[in-house]
C-alpha cells in the first residue's frame, strides 16, 4: 500500500515537471531589422541680388532649409558628401558667353545638428567659405567637402549651407532679352560611403 | 509687363540677382546599394583582362513616379581629402570606364526598388594597384530653372555606390614629399619689435607615387631643435588616390628666443612610412643690430667718457 502511493506520488511528480518545461519552451520570439540606406535630401537656396558698382562684391545666400544627410544602414560605416560646381555661365544667341568661373563660389557647410537617436555629430567635419576647386586637374567640374563623417555617425543629421559668390568689379551682367539665360551654375551633391579600415 | 520693364531697369543698373533653385526640395529621393554583397559598397579583385559582374539595387524612396539615371564614374576626392564620384560628364580612365550598367535610366513606382546588373570589365593591360570609381544615380529633370534675369544656382541631388577594384599585381605605396617650402610669420609684439618670427609656416606636396589607394592617410610635421621636439603637428590628409598629390600648409609656433637652426620633420604613415626633414634658419638681425647699435654706443660712451676724464686732466695740469 505504502509502495503504490509512494510511486503515484512520484509520477505524478514526474509530470507536473515535464508539463513545466513543456509551458517554458514555448515562449520565444523573432525580430527582424532590416538596414536602410545612405540618403541626401536638399533645399533651394534664398534669392538675394547685387548691383554692379565698379568694385569687388560678393553675394551672400543660405539654403531656404535645412539640408538633411541621413545614415539609416544601421553599419555605421563612414560616408562623405561633396559638391561639384560647374561655372557660371550666362547665354545669349548669337553671343559670347559670359563667364564666372566656380572658383568664385565658397561653400560653407554650417554648424551639424544630429536628429533624435542619432550618434552625436561630434567628428563630422565640414567646410567653411571653402572654394570649389580642382584638386585632380581635371577642367571641370571643381568640388568641395560638403561632409565627412567619419565611423560611426548613424542617424540623421541636419545642416543649413551658404555660399558665397565672388562678383568681380570687372563682371559682365547677365544677359537679358528674348533667347538669354542668365549665369547658371549646378551644383552636384553626392552622399556614398565606404572604405577598408587599416590603410 | 512688369517682367520686362524689370529686365530693362537690371539690364540698365547691370544687376545681378540671384536665386538658387534645387531638385533637393523633393527630398532624399533615390538609393542606390549592392544586392550581392553586405555592405554599403563594391570590391572585388580581378586579374587583368577579366570580367566580373554583380547585381545593385535602385529604390525610390519617394511617393510618386520618378525617372532614374544611372552613371559609372570615376573616383576623385577634394582639396581637402574627402572621398567622392566625379561629375557625370567628367573623363573616365579608371574603374569608371570599365563599368557599365545594364539599364542607364529606369521608370520607378512610388516606393518600387529594382535590381540592375553591373559589369566591371578589366583591360588586359591594366596596370596592377587599387582603382575606385562608383555608379551614381540621380532623378531625371530634377533641375529646376528659376529665371530671374541674374544668377541661378541649380542643385542636384546625386546617391553614389562606390566599387573598388583591386587589379591583382604588386602593390606598391610609394609616397613622396616635395617642394618643402618654410616662411617665417610673425606674431607677438615684442617679438616683432626684435625682428624674430612667432611661427614658422610649412608648405610641402605631399604626391602619392605608388598603387594603393589610402584611405586615411596621416602623419605628423614636427619642428625641432637638436634632438628635441619643440612642436608637434598630427596631419590627417584624408583620401589619397594612386597619382595624386595634396598640398599641405602647417603653421608651427616657435618658442622664446627663437633665432637658430631649427629642423622641420615631415612623417607620413605610410606603406612604406616616408620621413623627410629640411633645415630652416631663423635669423634675428634686429636683435644682432640692436646688440652692436648698444655695443657701438657703450664703445662710444666709454671713449666720450674717457676723452672727458683726458680733457680734465690736462685742465687741471693748465
Amino acid at each position: 500500500m505504502n509502495r503504490r502511493w509512494i510511486v503515484t506520488a512520484g509520477l505524478c511528480t514526474a509530470l507536473l515537471a515535464a508539463g513545466g518545461t513543456a509551458i517554458a519552451a514555448t515562449s520565444t520570439s523573432e525580430v527582424t531589422v532590416t538596414g536602410g540606406q545612405l540618403s541626401i535630401a536638399t533645399s533651394n537656396f534664398t534669392p538675394a541680388s547685387l548691383t554692379l558698382d565698379g568694385t569687388n562684391q560678393s553675394i551672400q545666400t543660405s539654403a531656404a532649409s535645412p539640408w538633411t544627410a541621413t545614415d539609416a544602414r544601421g553599419t555605421g560605416t563612414a560616408w562623405t558628401v561633396a559638391a561639384t560646381a560647374t561655372d557660371l555661365v550666362s547665354t545669349a544667341p548669337s553671343s559670347p558667353n559670359r563667364v564666372i568661373p566656380s572658383s568664385a563660389i565658397a561653400f560653407t557647410s554650417g554648424s551639424v545638428t544630429a536628429g533624435t537617436g542619432a550618434d552625436a555629430a561630434t567628428g563630422i567635419t565640414g567646410s567653411t567659405a571653402a572654394p570649389f576647386t580642382n584638386p585632380t586637374g581635371h577642367a571641370s567640374p571643381t568640388n568641395v567637402t560638403v561632409l565627412n563623417a567619419p565611423a560611426p555617425h548613424r542617424g540623421t543629421y541636419t545642416f543649413t549651407p551658404s555660399l558665397g559668390i565672388g562678383i568681380a568689379a570687372t563682371t559682365a551682367p547677365s544677359y537679358t532679352g528674348a533667347g538669354t539665360a542668365p549665369y547658371t551654375a549646378t551644383l552636384t551633391v553626392t552622399i556614398s560611403c565606404g572604405g577598408r579600415s587599416g590603410r | 509687363m512688369w517682367r520686362a520693364l524689370g529686365a530693362v531697369i537690371a539690364a540698365l543698373l547691370g544687376t545681378l540677382a540671384f536665386a538658387a533653385s534645387a531638385s533637393g526640395s523633393l527630398g532624399g529621393t533615390l538609393a542606390l546599394l549592392p544586392a550581392d554583397q553586405n555592405g554599403s559598397w563594391i570590391t572585388m579583385t580581378v586579374d587583368p583582362g577579366d570580367t566580373v559582374a554583380g547585381r545593385a539595387v535602385v529604390r525610390n524612396l519617394t511617393d510618386r513616379a520618378q525617372t532614374a539615371v544611372l552613371t559609372a564614374v570615376d573616383a576623385t576626392t577634394t582639396d581637402d581629402g574627402t572621398f567622392t564620384l566625379a561629375g557625370d560628364d567628367q573623363p573616365r580612365a579608371g574603374a569608371g570606364r570599365w563599368t557599365s550598367v545594364d539599364a542607364d535610366r529606369m521608370e520607378l513606382a512610388p516606393g518600387e526598388q529594382r535590381v540592375i546588373r553591373y559589369r566591371v570589365r578589366v583591360p588586359a593591360a591594366a596596370e596592377p594597384g587599387d582603382y575606385a570609381g562608383g555608379l551614381v544615380a540621380r532623378v531625371e529633370g530634377a533641375v529646376s530653372h528659376e529665371d530671374v534675369g541674374g544668377v541661378t544656382v541649380n542643385v542636384v541631388e546625386r546617391v553614389g555606390l562606390r566599387v573598388y577594384v583591386d587589379v591583382a599585381g604588386e602593390r606598391d605605396g610609394t609616397l613622396s614629399v616635395e617642394d618643402v617650402e618654410a616662411d617665417t610669420a610673425g606674431g607677438s609684439l615684442v617679438k616683432n619689435a626684435l625682428g624674430l618670427p612667432s611661427a614658422i609656416e610649412a608648405r610641402f606636396t605631399v604626391r602619392h607615387e605608388g598603387n594603393i589607394r589610402y584611405d586615411d592617410l596621416r602623419g605628423t610635421v614636427e619642428l625641432r631643435r637638436g634632438d628635441s621636439v619643440v612642436e608637434t603637428r598630427e596631419l590627417a590628409l584624408g583620401t589619397l588616390l594612386p597619382g595624386a598629390e595634396r598640398p599641405v600648409s602647417v603653421r608651427l609656433p616657435l618658442p622664446g628666443f627663437s633665432a637658430g637652426d631649427w629642423t622641420l620633420q615631415v612623417t607620413l604613415d605610410g606603406e612604406p612610412p616616408v620621413t623627410v626633414r629640411a633645415h630652416v634658419g631663423v635669423g634675428a638681425w634686429r636683435v644682432w643690430a640692436a646688440g652692436g647699435i648698444l655695443g657701438l654706443g657703450l664703445i662710444g660712451a666709454t671713449g666720450a667718457g674717457m676723452a672727458r676724464r683726458r680733457n680734465a686732466f690736462l685742465l687741471r695740469r693748465r
